[in-house]
């Protein structure tokens, strides 16, 4: 099953089909945020938060607009924002679906630095092109037409790009999980 | 069994017991608008900005997915940002900057002051539009999380896209509201020069603008801010 598919059956009260979408985009969600704060406890908190946020947002995701993978990378972008707006990590989400709160075991903090790994390394091997396009949309947060003229390409291009790559990140970490 | 196996079980549950449940629309509003809230601002400030003031008393009435008000803004605001202070322009009522502030939702943000509405930077198609609100919902389900009188920084483009970061008026003046990549957000009245440690250990400099300052206009798009401004008068 493609994201899309997956969200939708998620949105059908189908829990594996989100657990699917979990797994397959964790380690991304990861070494997105572990790039960007200091600790690995903060980066799971931080994730935990991110999915639970996107299943909350579920019934407003609209397939075709775009990879599952930058909506989800865009959760985790506010999530940050959020966390350095209020210096803390919030848990409305994980309160609103009743999460109890997860200690992490030193195995655990290892585990979160692996996978942000796994997630980095998978996005090294992407070709040069889709890797760019990735990191300066998905990861940067650059409009189109900026990487566009960066790139010396046109904003279409950009977006098969970014779209291919995490198409095949999400390949490459479902084989994975 | 790991943090991550346990994480997993618990959004397959939650997952299972949530189908159909309207009220995850509430959250959806401000985590959308939020998720495109880094752009590049890749050029110097614009000096050929509209400065036409329009008529204090005109009617403009933008449509807006969450009340608009035409309270005055609070001293402390008008006080501390000049462009708070001067007549609201053509460019501040633009067609794009409509669109930005109609991105705003009841769950971000109650009584937006239309009046207040200022574009403090607009170049290459870019936008970035200070408001100020009456009530910032931090939390759209638990309203002693509301904050009074708060601002908000928006940015977006001409074709609509757009973002936003707020906070209080603490939050603004103290530096809190900002975008850390790259370095962006609102200096106070008789900033010089906004200084910003960034990741790798340096420190920029900025001189704002239209109490805007954005580290893009320095060379520094790619730079991320890992700590408060200081604002040296």
């Amino acid at each position: 099953m493609d994201d899309d598919e997956l969200l939708a059956a998620a949105k059908r009260g189908n829990g594996e089909a989100f657990a699917t979408f979990y797994r397959r985009h964790r380690d991304l969600v990861l070494a997105y945020l572990r790039r960007r704060v200091r600790d690995p406890e903060l980066a799971f908190d931080l994730a935990a938060e991110t999915f639970a946020a996107a299943l909350i947002s579920l019934r407003r995701y609209e397939p075709g607009r775009g990879p599952a993978a930058a909506w989800l990378l865009g959760i985790a972008h506010n999530k940050l924002l959020e966390s350095l707006r209020r210096g803390r990590v919030e848990a409305a989400a994980r309160r609103r679906l009743r999460h109890e709160p997860i200690a992490l075991a030193d195995e655990d903090l290892l585990a979160v630095d692996e996978r942000a790994a796994a997630g980095t390394a998978a996005l090294e091997r992407l070709p040069d092109d889709q890797r760019e396009a990735i990191r300066l949309r998905v990861i940067d947060e650059r409009e189109y037409a900026d990487i566009a003229a960066e790139l010396r390409t046109s904003p279409q291009v950009v977006r098969q790009r970014v779209s291919r790559g995490l198409r095949t990140l999400r390949t490459r970490m479902g084989e994975r999980s | 069994v790991s943090a991550f196996d346990t994480l997993e079980n618990q959004l397959r549950d939650s997952a299972r017991r949530r189908p159909g449940r309207r009220r995850a629309a509430r959250l959806v509003p401000l985590v959308a608008l939020a998720a495109v809230a880094v752009f590049l601002l890749a050029r110097g400030p614009n000096a050929s900005d509209e400065r036409e003031a329009v008529a204090p008393a005109s009617t403009w009435a933008p449509t807006l997915d969450t009340s608009l008000t035409r309270s005055p803004v609070p001293a402390e605001q008008l006080a501390t940002y000049g462009v708070l202070r001067r007549p609201q322009n053509a460019g501040d009522r633009s067609p794009a900057v409509e669109r930005m502030i109609s991105r705003i939702e009841d769950s971000m943000a109650l009584g937006v002051r239309v009046d207040s509405v200022r574009r403090l930077y607009h170049q290459n198609g870019r936008n970035v539009v200070l408001v100020s609100v009456e009530v910032l919902r931090m939390d759209p389900r638990d309203p002693r999380d509301d904050v009074r009188d708060g601002l908000c920084l928006m940015t977006g483009s001409d074709n609509g896209s757009s973002g936003a970061t707020c906070g209080s008026f603490a939050d603004a003046r103290s530096g809190r509201m900002r975008y850390p990549m790259p370095p962006r957000g609102l200096a106070p009245d008789g900033t010089k020069r906004v200084t910003i440690r960034v990741k790798g250990g340096r420190t920029i400099s900025i001189t704002p603008r239209d109490n805007y300052y954005d580290a893009s206009w320095i060379g520094e798009g790619g730079a991320v801010g890992i700590a408060r401004p200081r604002f040296i008068r």
